[in-house]
């Protein structure tokens, strides 16, 4: 196939003078292609017959359908079983203590609310399937702050009633929601005074707006390029953080081999602090 | 480099960029870095050396002083979402993507303001004993020496910044570059 329309290719290059040839090999070209296509669909449609056939006969050698006998009421008590699993989470997870709350989520219970409150628009779906039921937004926004806190996804999993691949589900919407309902945003230029103040109280530096450090975490990934000089792969994080320790620029788009002075020239933080000249040129 | 119209335009381009860096990090601000970091007018680092003579001592002083907030922030991040400690085993993207909310998470503890020095789950005992540094500070600031010693640190530092600064600034006119 693929000879084929290389070589189909190459006749359309070099006659690409006439038009009329063109449209000729065009409509070979759109042939051949129809004609393998027909070619894979008999073959698809040759095996489900065989399918059914073989199904066939099992019914008449055993006597039993696997398609049509279908236990309608062992399905429902596993259902029933789930919700009286989620509705026992729920409860565990409302009776906790506010120590024992921040012991395993890492928030306090208002945090928790306020975050659960702004996205659960964004975590639920708007209409359910026939009887299907859906695990609430309040487990699902627990499940990945446990999972982040450092919690292995088996455990996770068992305590939620979840398989593991929903759970995953769970956690990259929860993740995604997050991210952007409460996006690191760069301070405009009136906050960067305030900043610069409180880093004068801080160190006795005025006009300071942040400090910049880059943290190595480990991944998985083996390529070369992720190897660091500690000898393990991993990522670079850039961070800037401001006076009383919070984010105002995270970048993490360098690879672990990538040292601390080249990860910056790679960021956009690089042209902005070039801009200085700029204005000093052009306007001044 | 003199057009106006290339520097608009790419003001422009800025500006449309997701990331908005352009308005904090104006005229005479700057960051601060550590060693690994090059010495630019936006970036400033410390001297090298352990022998440093005593205006740039303390400047390297304030310096280190300021560098705490990343060090301790990045410290936190780590020892709260131990997943960060555990390594990443997910693909890339969605190692991009942890990483980014955990840091959100972190951002809005600290914007709440609670005091997540203290341990968990451990009740302050009351009739601590006495931290003997903090005794002599407080002896200390009685007297009224230690706003004395902080002003003088505070106007030393001034002093190193501003001469660094010069510094760098005639190290930039000595060599006519700019753009590296």
């Amino acid at each position: 196939m693929n000879r084929r329309v290389l070589i189909t290719f190459i006749l359309l290059c070099l006659q690409s003078t006439m038009n009329i040839a063109l449209l000729v090999q065009n409509q070979e070209f759109l042939l051949l292609y129809d004609f393998e296509r027909r070619k894979n669909l008999k073959k698809r449609a040759r095996k489900t017959i065989e399918d059914s056939l073989q199904l066939t006969r099992t019914i008449v050698e055993s006597g039993y359908n696997p398609n049509m006998a279908r236990d309608r009421t062992r399905d429902k008590k596993r259902k029933t079983e789930k919700m009286e699993k989620i509705a026992k989470a729920e409860d565990e997870l409302s009776k906790l203590s506010d120590i024992d709350f921040r012991k395993k989520y890492r928030v306090t219970k208002q945090i928790f609310e306020n975050i659960l409150n702004s996205i659960t628009p964004l975590i639920t779906t708007q209409y359910r399937f026939g009887g299907r039921y859906q695990v609430p937004a309040r487990l699902k926004l627990a499940s990945t702050l446990r999972y982040l806190a450092g919690g292995s996804y088996l455990d996770i999993s068992s305590i939620y009633s979840t398989s593991q691949r929903t759970f995953y589900n769970h956690r990259d919407l929860v993740m995604d929601a997050i991210i952007q309902c409460f996006p690191i945003v760069p301070p405009t230029r009136l906050e960067a005074r305030d900043i610069a103040e409180n880093f004068k109280q801080k160190s006795d530096l005025s006009c300071c707006v942040g400090a910049i450090d880059g943290l190595l975490i480990r991944v998985n990934q083996k390529r070369k390029d992720d190897y660091t000089r500690k000898g393990f792969p991993a990522v670079n994080l850039q961070g800037i953080a401001g006076p009383n320790g919070e984010f105002l620029y995270v970048n993490t788009q360098c690879y672990g081999s990538v040292p601390d002075g080249q990860a910056i020239r790679v960021s956009c933080l690089w042209e902005a602090g070039y801009m200085q000249f700029y204005f000093y040129f052009t306007f001044m | 480099m003199g057009s106006r119209l290339y520097a608009v335009l790419f003001l422009f381009y800025l500006h449309v960029g997701e990331e908005q860096t352009l308005d904090w990090l104006t005229e005479d601000r700057f960051l601060v870095a550590d060693a690994a970091y090059p010495l630019k007018k936006w970036i400033l680092k410390p001297y090298p050396g352990r022998k440093v003579k005593q205006p740039e001592r303390t400047f390297n002083k304030c310096l280190s002083r300021a560098r705490q907030t990343i060090e301790r922030s990045f410290g936190m991040l780590v020892k709260q979402w131990r997943i960060i400690k555990h390594g990443l085993d997910c693909s890339e993207a969605v190692n991009h993507r942890i990483i980014m909310t955990c840091c959100c998470l972190h951002n809005l503890i600290r914007k709440d303001g609670v005091d997540y020095s203290q341990p968990i789950g451990e009740e302050e005992v009351a009739g601590s004993p006495i931290n003997i540094r903090e005794y002599l500070y407080s002896k200390l600031h009685e007297d009224g020496m230690l706003n004395i010693i902080a002003s003088d640190d505070a106007k030393a530092a001034d002093r190193a910044g501003r001469y660094r600064r010069n510094l760098e600034c005639d190290a930039l006119r000595m060599e006519g570059v700019f753009w590296d």
